[in-house]
């Protein structure tokens, strides 16, 4: 029998050491892991011997390091430290040397990725020029501060590579565009900034069917001025990331093309539902207009057609024209862009044509709990109205329908419009901002149609949360809550209130805080008194006596609170409020047999190999 | 953590399920932004970016290592393969529970994933236990489940998704591949 061998061989093994083991005690170990554990016999063999490796202080042999070869070139962005590799790729920048020692330095690339590098004065190598791509055999990897760089010494063979074999150059949608790469793109300059600091050239927004992108000239480039309005090629620019935006940045290497007219790539129509950002040509009506706050925008408002709207921006810049409400428009060359998650289209002077016809729009209503950032068409309710925190503020609260409740604010403005509880309103093209991971629906500007006798049945905030308990807060378990009426506040360890000092007659109360978490999203979590009671078994009272009969003090309960929860699946009920959870009503989930058979029939079903 | 991020809304990365088969296989690790304090993820095979994961088995071995700082490192084997977990002086509350976890048991872990070289050039992912709680079959099989379902959504996600794309590029294997996994995980329970 298979367990028997093992046992066999393992106490062998350790017999021909000097150390006997107790064979039945070794016995009982290996049935332990295999009989009640289902551990597979291998891994039961492996785990024991290391046991008593380290209960007699034997050292075990592990497996030795293998090596590699340096021959075959590699790809620059698999290059690690302390190898030896070769290379092929395009020196897309030299540095100039601060070092006698260092004959070059720049930065070289292939279609994997980028690397410095440095090239010894000792190493006598043919001097290489930016733009032309090298092979280099048998350079050395080394790191300092955390990056790999490429050295070339006496020993590394050098060759230019013919022109032939040097790959095409490829364009880079500016969607695709990653940081720290050396790229080529093509489109259009669509905004030009004034340059902040004098190493700067020209900065502004270059923009092409799939994206837009803050650019930079460097003074040091000596470049040709770019136009706003024109397009072009620019050959190696190096892509950069800053506060997680993206930028390119054309330097003395970068070769600029201009591309006429009719070189550039067509434009289709798109919907205004499928914008991204970039330059597209749309058509549309413009539907509302809000009111300027500042003197750099003549105009803004919400531009739509059948598919969707957005809100469009007019520059105050010399030509520009403001558009009129409820004219259609063509706009070529608009350019979209995203701000706090929502686009926004920027219409350039002499780029809106009036069209003559009138389509007519079905605004096209979403249920709250598909809202997302931009603009909106709802039928909803108002379920509740918060206390004004602002002065700015006219109205805010939270509207609701069957899928769910949002946050919204009316700012003051002479055309603010209140909203009265209870009564159902179809509210057209207003905008959603996101704000912290929170959406909120602005009124101002939005059209608002009450529709009286109208009833709504907003969704209950009660839902149900299954997950796993993966983390216990403090402030869990056996709780002082502040005695003062109304305040109920949670006391700290000095039985200190942050609005009511030092409360001695404080009340206790169970809870538990932290996070339940389903795999896919995570809940900030409260479990009320009843659910803590529901899970644990325990109640007040007990909790109470064991924090009083415990050294460790209301510490105990936590700890058993946490023995209880913590890893295990829960069924939560009570209120869903973004990522936080309310919990009145907890039980552990039990397993679902008729679960299982659904998951075999499906892990059954794709795989046809 | 400052006062001023109290007040800011936290989201927590949840914890992903995954099954000791797929983890082994991921070594394509990023970091989200440029800040030093911005989170790292692995990409798993099947196309989603994991910062934590929770994951179930039958703790196996326990090795402590005495010197400095107390160390443990942990194998917890669930139906598909083996989890290297560590946890150390940074994981006090992992510490504090595994102290007192014999091996074999049967655990549940939430920790972060790490990608590590070994000597010999291969990529090992280790999770670092954030807490470990010794747990009865039940939660084992629940886990299971859990993971069966999820690792299948992975499998059937559609295309657009970013990370799906990413890990179709990097890991090159078909997502439909880790479906006898799954089955595998499935059929291990009995009832």
């Amino acid at each position: 029998m298979e367990l028997k061998e093992i046992a066999d061989r393992i106490s062998e093994k350790f017999a021909a050491a000097g150390h006997p083991i107790d064979r039945a005690k070794l016995e009982e170990k290996i049935n332990r892991f295999v009989e009640e554990f289902s551990v597979p016999p291998a891994e039961a063999e492996r785990s024991i011997i290391g046991d008593y490796a380290r209960q007699f202080g034997m050292e075990l042999p592990s497996a030795g390091p293998s090596k590699q070869d340096a021959d075959s070139v590699i790809p620059i962005s698999e290059i690690q430290a302390e190898q030896w590799v070769t290379v092929e790729g395009q020196i897309v920048t030299l540095i100039p040397s601060r070092s006698p020692s260092v004959a070059q330095s720049g930065v070289i690339m292939d279609s994997s990725g980028t690397m410095r590098f440095t090239v010894w004065a000792k190493a006598n190598a043919p001097v290489m020029e930016q733009g032309k791509w090298y092979r280099l055999e048998s350079a050395v990897a080394d790191e300092y501060n955390g990056q790999v760089s490429l050295k070339v010494h006496s020993g590394t063979t050098i060759t230019e590579l013919s022109p032939d074999s040097v790959p095409e150059p490829v364009i880079t949608p500016l969607s695709e565009i990653k940081p720290k790469q050396w790229i080529s793109v093509e489109g259009e300059v669509t905004t030009i900034f004034p340059p902040r600091s004098p190493s700067i050239a020209q900065s502004g927004i270059f923009a092409d069917n799939s994206g837009t992108i803050r650019f930079t000239v460097w003074a040091s480039a000596n470049a040709p001025l770019l136009e706003q309005g024109h397009w072009y090629r620019l050959d190696l620019v190096e892509s950069d990331e800053f506060n997680g935006q993206l930028s390119i940045k054309i330097h003395s290497g970068t070769k600029i093309t201009p591309i006429s007219r009719d070189e550039m790539p067509d434009i289709e129509k798109t919907p205004v539902g499928e914008l991204s950002p970039g330059v597209a040509l749309v058509e549309g009506k413009v539907v509302a207009i809000e009111k300027q706050y500042s003197d750099q925008i003549l105009q803004r408002g919400v531009f739509a057609d059948d598919s969707g709207a957005v809100r469009f921006i007019i520059r105050n810049s010399p030509g520009a024209e403001p558009l009129m409400e409820n004219q259609w428009y063509a706009i070529k060359g608009a350019v979209v862009d995203r701000y706090r998650g929502a686009l926004s289209m920027q219409i350039n002077p002499g780029t809106a044509t009036p069209l003559l016809e009138d389509r007519s729009i079905r605004p096209n209503i979403i249920p709250v709990a598909q809202a997302g950032p931009g603009i909106v068409c709802l039928r909803v309710k108002l379920v509740q109205e918060y206390e004004n925190t602002s002065e700015r503020i006219f109205q805010s609260g939270l509207l609701g329908d069957e899928s769910g409740t949002i946050r919204f604010v009316t700012w003051k403005d002479d055309m603010a419009q209140r909203l009265v509880p209870d009564m159902v309103y179809s509210i057209y093209y207003a905008s959603v901002d996101e704000f912290n991971g929170r959406l909120s629906v602005t009124l101002n500007g939005a059209t608002l149609l009450p529709d009286e006798g109208a009833t709504i049945q907003v969704r209950s905030p009660n839902e149900e949360v299954k997950g796993a308990f993966v983390h216990l807060s403090p402030g869990s378990g056996l709780i002082k809550r502040c005695p003062v009426e109304g305040c109920g506040r949670v006391l700290s360890r000095q039985n200190y209130c942050p609005i009511h000092e030092i409360q001695p007659n404080y009340i206790y109360d169970l809870r538990v805080k932290g996070w339940l978490d389903d795999g896919q999203k995570t809940y900030d979590t409260i479990i009320s008194r009843e659910g803590v009671e529901e899970l644990t078994g325990l109640n007040l009272i007990t909790a109470q006596e064991m924090a009083e009969n415990n050294p460790l003090g209301l510490d105990t309960v936590f700890y058993h609170v946490n023995e209880q929860i913590l890893g295990r699946y829960l069924i939560c009920r009570g209120k869903v409020f973004d990522n936080r959870l309310v919990a009145y009503n907890c039980e552990f989930q039990a397993f679902d047999a008729g679960m299982l058979a659904e998951l075999m029939n499906r892990a059954e079903g794709g795989s046809h190999e | 953590m400052s006062d001023n991020s109290a007040n800011r809304r936290f989201e927590r990365e949840s914890a992903k399920r995954v099954f000791a088969a797929e983890l082994r296989e991921a070594h394509h690790h990023f970091r989200e932004g440029t800040d030093d304090k911005s989170p790292t993820y692995i990409l798993l095979p099947t196309g989603e970016r994991c910062n934590r994961v929770f994951i179930a088995g039958t703790l196996t071995e326990k090795k402590k290592s005495e010197g400095e700082a107390v160390f443990y490192q942990i194998r917890v084997m669930d139906p598909t393969g083996i989890f290297f977990v560590s946890a150390g002086s940074y994981q006090p509350e992992a510490l504090h529970q595994i102290s007192s976890i014999e091996s074999p048991s049967y655990v549940v872990i939430i920790g972060k994933p790490g990608v590590f070289q070994a000597p010999d050039g291969r990529n090992l992912v280790s999770i670092r236990a954030e807490s470990i709680t010794a747990v009865d079959k039940t939660v084992v099989d629940c886990w299971i489940l859990d993971t069966a379902r999820l690792t299948l959504d992975r499998i059937e996600k559609n295309n657009d998704d970013p990370d799906h794309q990413k890990a179709a590029e990097i890991y090159q294997r078909p997502f439909e591949s880790w479906r006898p996994k799954v089955k595998e995980a499935l059929a291990s329970i009995q009832l």
